[in-house]
């Protein structure tokens, strides 16, 4: 019983990264159609940045945060007019490929140029690596519990954007008739760009409850991330937020049950054959796509 | 009467690529009138609208916007300066919510809209009963109300309407056309296109024939629909 209540925290805390990472992606299926496979990379190249803080600022912990938000930010802006051209033509195939070799070039940089490619490892003062909390004899972890409500708290103010201000309502315009929001005076360009800022302030906050959860970084940690999302993204219904939430919160479980009860490394087996089947039994998605 | 012109078209053609959509357009459009665009489909009706927001490029030739120049301009900025669309087809945003729909017709105000919005709701009860409703579960003709209001949701000076009588049943047809009368009498501009010739040319002032993207006639609405070749080519008598 304890071993299953701990495992459900851990499954919610990874599943609430996986739901933020497919949040941030569907918001850029909205404001422009693609699909940014090197979301990812993002995240983990502003994961890379708030290291390379710790190390040049003694440990500067404050410091760090704020450059690893900066990072996302930056990051993901600087790819929006890479992408432009080919979402203007509704390419959205072409998009997937683009943002792997975006995805590539980020990791080639991580492993050529931050720590020799080797694993980066956070202080155990930024990840509470350790800190449990105890209630009778379940005891969880605090990093998790902290990741778990950032989660909420980020994906409850996304969705209030989204749904209740102005620019939101601009950018669900957009994502559902590209041709009546111009009619209506919502600029293509400007909205577009503040998708970008947003989906990358959300991509340095991923960024932070990794470093929480995960306590170091590889280079490979993009690909790993970017495969589940994108399979995410698909097994729920592409653009379709409050699937995406769900589907992602899901298989974090999933993943965290297979974890503590299948012996050995069975984890990926029984993620990816979840999704098989279905997409198999459901080839729009489990929730419809919304786009 | 000069500085009552509010929309001046000099000398407008638009290629899409080699084809030649619109060829040497003129057309003025004065305040408070209700103007006609007629013509079969494909005679640039659609291309011309577009043009004027700028949604399209102009090859040649000067649109102006209340003495303002605004062919190169862009479509935010000239619907920010007071010209609001109705969208071929209604161009409902369907999985939105009737009230989304029309804060979206807004988007452009900096200013308070919950007047407009008022009114909105007391010349259509139905669309403030529904406005939490997507719009897409709405009937063709209420679709159609909710576009109208769209529109005027951002304090034009002009609106522009593509083919508003399209697949709506004929008793809605008249109501819009009542409609986009009562809003002319409020001192609104309205252009229009058309494929219903004979209630565009009935309802409106002035009318302007297209045909293959030239102005083939224009003049009072009341001479056109007695016009011979109006009534062969358009009108079916």
């Amino acid at each position: 019983m304890e071993t299953f209540v701990a495992q459900i925290m851990n499954g919610l805390a990874t599943g609430g990264i996986y739901a933020l990472l497919v949040l941030g992606m569907n918001l850029l299926v909205l404001v422009r159609n693609i699909v940014h496979h090197s979301y990812s990379h993002i995240v983990m190249l502003s994961m890379a940045m708030g290291w390379l803080t710790l190390q040049k600022s003694n440990n500067n912990i404050i410091l760090a945060i704020i450059v690893t938000l900066i990072s996302g930010i930056v990051f993901t802006i600087i790819t929006e007019p890479i992408f432009r051209p080919l979402s203007k033509r509704g390419a959205e195939l072409e998009t997937i490929v683009l943002a792997m070799g975006v995805g590539i070039i980020i990791t080639e940089i991580m492993s050529q140029f931050i720590n020799g490619g080797a694993n980066l490892a956070y202080p155990s003062s930024m990840t509470g690596a350790g800190l449990q909390i105890n209630i009778g004899l379940i005891s969880f972890s605090l990093a998790n519990i902290l990741t778990l409500i950032g989660c909420v708290l980020a994906a409850v103010i996304l969705m209030w954007f989204l749904f209740r201000t102005r620019e939101g309502r601009a950018i669900r315009a957009m994502a559902q008739n590209l041709r009546v929001a111009k009619m209506l005076g919502i600029p293509y360009g400007k909205t577009g760009i503040l998708g970008f800022g947003i989906a990358g302030l959300l991509a340095g906050v991923i960024a932070i409850l990794c470093i929480m959860t995960l306590g170091t970084n590889t280079p490979s940690l993009g690909d790993t991330f970017a495969v589940k999302a994108i399979i995410l993204m698909l097994f729920a219904g592409m653009g379709n937020l409050k699937g995406g939430l769900i589907s992602a919160l899901f298989m974090g479980l999933v993943e965290a049950m297979a974890l503590a009860y299948l012996p050995g490394r069975w984890t990926e087996a029984v993620f990816y054959g979840v999704i098989m089947l279905v997409i198999i039994w459901k080839p729009q998605g489990l929730f419809g796509s919304q786009h | 009467m000069e500085q009552n012109k509010v929309l001046t078209v000099t000398d407008l053609s638009v290629y899409y690529g080699q084809i030649c959509a619109i060829k040497k357009v003129d057309l003025e459009v004065y305040k408070g009138e209700m103007v006609a665009l007629i013509g079969s489909n494909g005679a640039g009706k659609s291309t011309l609208i577009n043009t004027i927001i700028g949604l399209q490029k102009a090859s040649t030739g000067k649109i102006t916007f209340e003495g303002e120049d605004i062919t190169r301009l862009s479509s935010e900025k000239i619907i920010a300066s007071g010209v609001s669309v109705v969208p071929e087809g209604r161009g409902m945003l369907a999985t939105m919510t009737v009230l989304e729909n029309l804060q979206l017709g807004a988007y452009h105000r900096k200013d308070d809209y919950t007047k407009e919005l008022n009114k909105v709701f007391e010349r259509f009860p139905i669309l403030g009963e529904r406005k939490n409703q997507k719009a897409g579960t709405l009937s063709g003709g209420e679709q159609q109300m909710l576009a109208i209001s769209r529109a005027i949701m951002g304090n034009p000076k002009m609106i522009l309407l593509d083919e508003p009588s399209l697949a709506l049943s004929p008793a809605y047809v008249d109501k819009i056309f009542k409609i986009l009368v009562e809003l002319k009498n409020e001192g609104l501009t309205i252009v229009l296109s058309e494929q219903n010739a004979r209630k565009a040319l009935q309802y409106s002032d002035r009318g302007y024939v297209l045909d293959l993207g030239e102005v083939a006639l224009s003049g009072a609405s009341e001479q056109l629909i007695k016009n011979p070749a109006v009534i062969s080519a358009y009108l079916g008598g």
